[in-house]
């Protein structure tokens, strides 16, 4: 079955409408992700309303290609500015810009591309591998050990979630609690409706996405104005001077590639590791794999100078965050970043509900999008080979021209989804509550995924309590479900200060003794 | 402060679901009811968490003060919040192809974005680049002029 699933899947994506759609995705996203502060979640939630009109293939082919577009875009940005054209491309900086710097900003830039292949092909492969595989373990569970997965991946992205694990959890709990709202998935009682016909079907997700994500970038935006890049000349160390052209060779020759492959391999690695684990993303990912590069380095003296695998090591990491993340997300129907989650609002939009049933009941649509993951990454080394020289004037456009503009999109794409005023409403009260977070540091990943679990929890919790006659013992006589939800509890713990307490008397005792 | 009011803000939250979660059928409420005091423990937490950091804290009284932008940063952020109102309520009432160039218009001019010749040019470009995708492409049935 999943065989002849893989087929149908690679057969799809290489229908002509589905390879325009990969190339247009990843044209679209590098652009968008060259935009300094603009994020490739962003980019998927504005762009969503426009896959309306495709087949669901089509449209999460475009999806994907954009998230990986935006990756590599967030680069261009990095290495030319100095300033990250999304937060994953934050490591990109150091040595990328330095090299730019030395008038290699060609060089930079290719490798940073060549890179971003390697590592996501390689995710990609495990994707296809991984995924399906998990998939088919994941068709035993029953709503019991649903319920216990759903727990623990909504603990794990609160408690990684950057800032305070307590208010990172306390964002999901607020997520789940607005996923409740609409009809009762037993009784049919509506809850919280307040009478409002229009939200009797629950929040729709993908109005409450755009909110979430676009409205508060484009108020900083304002706020902000082009401050960020003024910044970057005041700092200590005098003037810092941007780079607005490409004069030298982007790719690498072949002993340039044979050299990097090690630093892309194990970047790329570590990028699909990080990936898999729910909450973490892109930035992390590329980090630790820079961090890991400079230890493995015979040279970590020249990191920070402008070194090659300083560039090569975040930016396979990076990319190679899409086919990890997509991982939960497609086998478990539990996102693992807030793009993948905008990413399942894609599937939701063409009527496809996420969940462990999506690789067999909906398994041609599921596998196209796989594969096109694949095929995304060799589209963006060649639309990057050809259009990265154009994005440079996309990083000249200034924040105060880009943030309305993003208001008007929001607007009319909050509209299009259900052709519903009452959405343009909604989605400006998410963003105004996502701003409102954003300026408490609470983050907002979690509460997104709370509002995609939400429903999940809902059925997965009453189905669970029929089987077990209305008893909650009932997700403890699975001992799947048992032990996932030891480990959920024991996250919870730890973004607590119980286990820094119990530390702590335990040195204390150590020292008495 | 913000963590405090954060978590005060959620437990006011959490107790007006709850009220209205006391009138639905046992069944119906179950998952809200959990959720909710969940909810309540996490902001009672992060309340215990903020005030041990307080007491742990050694820069006398500033420790309580809540961290406020810069005044031109929040008339700025206003005034765009009330346009961006503004042209959400017009936008069904005057229609997409008046509302959208005003509201491009008035918020670049006013955030002086870049030079006004580029203003005009962008929010003509934008208004009539929607038009084609959503409206003739997508068929998206919104007003584009006022009683349409």
């Amino acid at each position: 079955m999943q065989d002849s699933f893989l087929l149908i899947g690679l057969i799809n994506v290489l229908e002509p409408i589905n390879i325009g759609a990969i190339l247009l995705g990843t044209l679209i996203g590098m652009f968008i992700g060259a935009m300094p502060g603009l994020s490739a979640t962003m980019a998927i939630a504005l762009l969503l309303p426009l896959t309306f009109s495709f087949r669901p293939e089509t449209g999460l082919a475009m999806l994907a290609s954009l998230y990986l577009g935006a990756m590599y875009g967030g680069s261009i940005a990095a290495i030319l500015l100095r300033t990250p054209g999304t937060p994953a491309a934050a490591a990109t900086v150091i040595d990328g810009f330095p090299l730019a710097q030395q008038g290699k900003a060609g060089k930079a830039l290719g490798f940073s591309l060549t890179a971003s292949l390697i590592g996501g092909l390689l995710s990609a492969i495990v994707l296809l591998t991984v995924a399906p595989l998990l998939g088919a373990l994941v068709l035993n569970f029953g709503p019991v050990q649903i319920f216990a997965i759903a727990v623990l991946g909504m603990t794990i992205i609160g408690s990684l979630s950057t800032g305070s694990a307590v208010l990172g959890l306390l964002a999901g709990a607020l997520g789940l609690l607005l996923g409740t709202i609409g009809m009762d998935p037993t009784t049919g009682t509506p809850r919280f409706t307040m009478d409002n016909l229009s939200l009797f079907g629950g929040v729709p997700f993908t109005v409450a996405l755009i909110g979430l994500f676009s409205v508060p970038q484009a108020i900083r935006l304002i706020v902000d104005g082009d401050r960020a890049q003024t910044m970057a000349e005041d700092e200590p160390g005098g003037m810092v001077k941007t780079v607005s052209k490409i004069k030298d060779r982007m790719l690498p020759t072949g002993r340039q590639f044979i050299e990097m492959l090690p630093n892309s391999l194990r970047s790329g690695v570590i990028g699909v590791i990080v990936g898999l684990i729910p909450g973490t993303g892109g930035d992390t990912a590329s980090w630790f794999a820079y961090n890991e590069a400079k230890r493995f380095s015979r040279e970590k003296e020249k990191f920070g100078t402008g070194h090659i695998p300083g560039i090569v090591a975040p930016e396979a990491a990076n990319n190679a965050v899409v086919g990890g993340s997509l991982i939960p997300t497609i086998a478990l129907g539990i996102p693992g970043s807030s793009a993948t989650a905008v990413l399942l609002g894609g599937l939701m939009v063409h009527g496809i509900l996420p969940g462990p049933t999506l690789m067999t009941d909906h398994g041609a649509v599921t596998y196209t999008l796989l594969w096109a993951v694949f095929f995304a990454n060799i589209a963006l080394f060649v639309v990057g080979i050809l259009f990265t020289r154009a994005c440079i004037s996309v990083t000249k456009i200034p924040n105060r021209v880009v943030g309305p503009v993003i208001i008007v999109l929001s607007i009319i794409g909050a509209f299009a989804i259900n052709n519903s005023v009452f959405d343009i409403w909604l989605m400006l009260g998410f963003g105004f509550l996502g701003f409102l977070l954003d300026s408490c540091k609470v983050p907002t990943p979690p509460l997104v995924i709370g509002l995609i679990l939400g429903p999940v929890l809902d059925t997965s919790l009453q189905q669970s309590l029929l089987i077990g006659g209305g008893s909650w013992m009932v997700f403890f006589e699975s001992k799947i479900s048992a032990v996932l939800l030891i480990i959920a509890f024991l996250s919870i713990l730890q973004a607590t200060p119980l286990f820094r307490w119990i530390g702590l008397g335990l040195r204390r005792m150590r020292a008495a003794q | 402060m913000s963590r405090i009011l954060v978590a005060v803000a959620a437990i006011i939250i959490a107790l007006l679901f709850r009220v209205e979660a006391a009138g639905y059928p046992r069944v119906a409420a179950q998952l809200p009811v959990l959720i909710t005091n969940v909810m309540i423990g996490l902001a009672l937490l992060a309340i215990v968490q903020q005030l041990l950091a307080w007491r742990q804290a050694t820069d006398g009284a500033t420790r309580y003060a809540l961290t406020m932008p810069a005044l031109p940063r929040v008339r700025d952020g206003a005034v765009f919040v009330g346009l961006m109102l503004l042209y959400a309520w017009a936008i069904t009432s005057i229609g997409y192809l008046i509302a959208t160039p005003a509201f491009l218009l008035s918020s670049m001019l006013v955030a002086r974005s870049t030079k006004p010749w580029i203003i005009v040019l962008t929010a003509v470009v934008v208004t009539l680049a929607i038009w084609i995708i959503f409206v003739n492409f997508l068929r998206l049935p919104i007003p584009l002029f006022p009683g349409a």
